[in-house]
């Protein structure tokens, strides 16, 4: 039988980028994990640890330039740099996803839809070169955009991308390093630094070390430690921006008064009543009034998948608001979490990051963890209410016994324990993962009401169709990425 | 269901915990009154508006009640990163708070809105604007107080006619805040203060007289006006014919009226 010849448009690149890293802040998450992913791959292959390996962010506004660059050990040779440059969709990283962040090769690219031009510098110990793979940003859009130009994506990848190699200064010799430059990037990107939140947010979002004033942070990687059987510093890499460290926000004051209480947290029990796989470890702290902390941008309880950020503040009131089994307004549950601080440190090797990192792929495993967070909510809710039937009534006996038992319950897993057959009928059943079970409005809008959600459904699905049916999907992508920051801004 | 006997939390066991925390919680959820500015502002006519237009025909009264809202919250918006500043609309009402010293701000906020809720969506506006004690809660959504009365009653009872009258407390926070209360207030025949808003806009957007003759002209307020009061001085609606007849003469006095 002949052997069938496969070609991949030009487009693809652009689909796949604008598709998954439709928000620029993404990209420093993506350089950023690589560094890491790169010094621990180094590690593993018998490489020391490298004491002082930090990454460093510098924005140049004035020439529009971002340099993301790590002091790691590089890739070791020109043919192996080469190599990692050009391919996509190739991470080249071993299967087992608990023990690097990226797996899906496609982040290097992240910054191309936002910059001139995108630049990968490589310098190994000991080595006389620098090696540089140039992938040029705006020629590609107009190529794209140039309706007459034909050929697929590796002829086009060839005309955009340039690979060099320069004679390292003597001096620098045994200094090694990997390195993005960001030219000429965007207006999107622009817009992202000039939030007055940017650092906040990338703070959140990015593979950090805890403040060292944290004295929490002890308990918790301890803890994690010995749960997990593995160091969780392994996912923590130090990052300066513009020469400022940045570190996870948590400092004393965010221990309220139940001190912080811990949950290991497992999917259901095996077939022969072995406890089921081990997820990650939540730690949360609440005050004993759950009330509002105000100005406050770590409230709620944020998951972690190797110390990466998936979803935001409110996911846990979104998963519960999802899971048929637990009933209550998704105003509620976000208000609850605003009386919480609380990360849920997951790796599993059961569970997949969707593509876009902000949740995991839907399955047996996934829907054990959904329940997990589901039975937390209701657990947390049914707290916040006996709490404040007891604290504003001037604390009568009568409430007390009732508060006592959803504390119980709350901070006491073990005694406690998730009973996965109260979920529903229909969450038992395996989740369905055709692309249409995923409303866009909850990918794009998920902060908004569920009445504007449905009328964006309705109404994307139209201009979808639209877009299908001219051949411009890639519009269509880009239409809701920009819907999508839009609503993220406001 | 395990029993919580013996259990602990923050190495204290329940019982304990409770208590400490009960006590600390106590003072926490004492609420107080804050010594704000209010302004109450109602937009006249509306009632007639919806009456005119009734099943079928609501999207019209609806859309101008929403130009009128866009209006403020376009005013409001440069103040929007301002702390302790909120607004509300209630209907046809709108509500503004801040702090005392903020009075000058609040003043020529006022002075905007009702310049271009006249002009751009010919309706006139009566309020009145005090300085009491009052409790916001819920980012502004939720505003009560013995302030918040006041400047209800105020715009109820004493403003009359389309104007905002400040009280004496807020024109104390005036003279605090080092203005002359005449740059931004005008005394009317019955003793009362109001936002001398025509003044305060022209000030703002460094209109002389004649180029603001020239927006009134343009944005057919004359008209409006003159129409508005023949209107009712023909049904003998002496009440609603005198808004309109205040305004002109508030206009004529400023000399921005049109010449005859």
């Amino acid at each position: 039988m002949a052997k069938k010849k496969i070609t991949v448009g030009r487009s693809m690149l652009d689909t796949i980028t604008v598709a998954l890293y439709e928000n620029p802040i993404i990209l420093f998450r993506e350089y950023v994990q690589n560094s890491l992913d790169a010094h621990n791959r180094a590690v593993d292959e018998g490489a020391q640890e490298i004491e002082n390996i930090e990454v460093t962010i510098t924005v140049d506004e004035t020439n529009r330039t971002i340099v993301i660059k790590d002091n790691g050990y590089g890739i070791p040779s020109a043919a192996s740099f080469g190599e990692r440059m050009l391919s996509i969709g190739s991470s080249g990283q071993k299967a087992d996803k608990t023990r690097y962040i990226g797996f899906r090769g496609i982040g290097r690219i992240s910054g191309l839809p936002f910059c001139e031009k995108l630049t990968f510098r490589n310098k190994a110990a000991n080595s006389t070169t620098v090696n540089e793979c140039s992938w040029m940003g705006k020629e590609y859009r107009d190529k794209l955009s140039d309706q007459g130009a034909g050929g697929d994506l590796s002829t086009i990848i060839d005309e955009i991308v340039t690979i060099d190699t320069k004679t390292a200064e003597a001096k620098d010799k045994s200094k090694h390093y990997f390195e993005v430059v960001l030219e000429g990037y965007s207006d999107d990107i622009q817009a992202t630094l000039d939030d007055i939140n940017f650092k906040q947010k990338l703070i959140r979002m990015l593979p950090l070390q805890y403040d060292r004033g944290f004295k929490g942070a002890t308990t918790i990687m301890s803890r994690y430690k010995s749960f997990m059987k593995e160091d969780i510093k392994r996912f923590m890499i130090p990052v300066k921006l513009d020469g400022e460290s940045l570190c996870k926000s948590y400092d004393d004051s965010f221990v309220l008064d139940s001190d912080i209480i811990f949950w290991e947290v497992r999917g259901k029990k095996k077939k022969d009543q072995s406890p089921g796989d081990k997820i990650g470890l939540l730690w949360f702290t609440f005050a004993a009034h759950l009330k509002d902390h105000k100005n406050d941008q770590y409230y709620g309880i944020l998951t972690r998948s190797k110390n990466v950020l998936m979803g935001g503040n409110d996911t846990f009131a979104q998963v519960a608001d999802s899971n048929s089994s637990y009933v209550t307004t998704f105003r509620e549950m976000t208000q609850t979490l605003r009386g919480v601080y609380g990360e849920l440190l997951i790796n599993s090797q059961h569970l997949s990051d969707n593509s876009r990192r902000d949740w995991f792929l839907p399955d047996d495993n996934s829907r054990d963890l959904n329940n997990v967070i589901t039975e937390f909510m209701r657990r947390l809710n049914k707290y916040r209410y006996s709490s404040s039937r007891y604290f504003r009534k001037g604390n009568p006996t009568n409430t007390k016994e009732d508060l006592k038992k959803a504390l119980d319950e709350l901070v006491d897993l073990k005694a406690n324990a998730i009973n996965f057959d109260t979920f529903s009928k229909r969450d038992q059943e395996p989740v369905k993962t055709e692309p249409s079970a995923v409303s866009l409005s909850d990918e794009d809008l998920p902060h908004e009401s569920k009445t504007m959600k449905k009328q964006y459904d309705v109404l994307m699905k139209v201009i979808e169709a639209y877009f299908l049916k001219i051949k411009k999907r890639v519009l269509f992508l880009e239409l809701r990425a920009f819907i999508a920051k839009h609503f993220e801004q406001k | 269901m395990a029993t919580t006997t013996g259990k602990k939390i923050a190495g204290l066991d329940y019982d304990e915990w409770l208590e400490k925390t009960g006590k600390e919680a106590a003072p926490r959820i004492k609420k107080k009154y804050s010594r704000s500015l209010i302004a109450f502002l109602d937009v006249l006519g509306i009632k007639k508006l919806i009456s005119d237009h009734p099943g079928g025909q609501e999207h019209v009264a609806i859309d101008k009640i929403e130009e009128m809202r866009r209006i403020v919250e376009m005013s409001v918006a440069v103040l929007k990163d301002r702390d302790e500043f909120y607004y509300l609309q209630i209907s046809d009402s709108f509500v503004f708070l801040c702090r005392p010293t903020d009075i000058v701000i609040l003043v020529e906020l006022l002075s905007t809105i009702q310049t271009r809720i006249i002009h751009e969506c010919n309706f006139l506006l009566r309020g009145a604007v005090t300085v009491g004690d009052a409790i916001i809660r819920e980012d502004g959504k939720f505003i009560i107080g013995p302030a918040y009365i006041q400047a209800y009653q105020l715009q109820e009872n004493d403003a009359l006619y389309p104007r905002i009258i400040v009280d004496k407390s807020a024109i104390t926070a005036i003279t605090k805040a080092k203005m002359a209360i005449h740059d931004y207030l005008k005394e009317d025949a019955d003793k009362e203060y109001f936002v001398d808003y025509i003044r305060v806009y022209m000030a703002h957007e460094e209109l002389k007289p004649a180029d603001m003759r020239i927006r009134l002209k343009r944005d057919s307020t004359f008209d409006y006006l003159k129409k508005g009061y023949k209107e009712y001085y023909d049904k003998e609606n002496h009440n609603i014919a005198q808004k309109y007849g205040w305004t002109m003469e508030y206009y004529k006095g400023l000399k921005v009226w049109e010449e005859e």
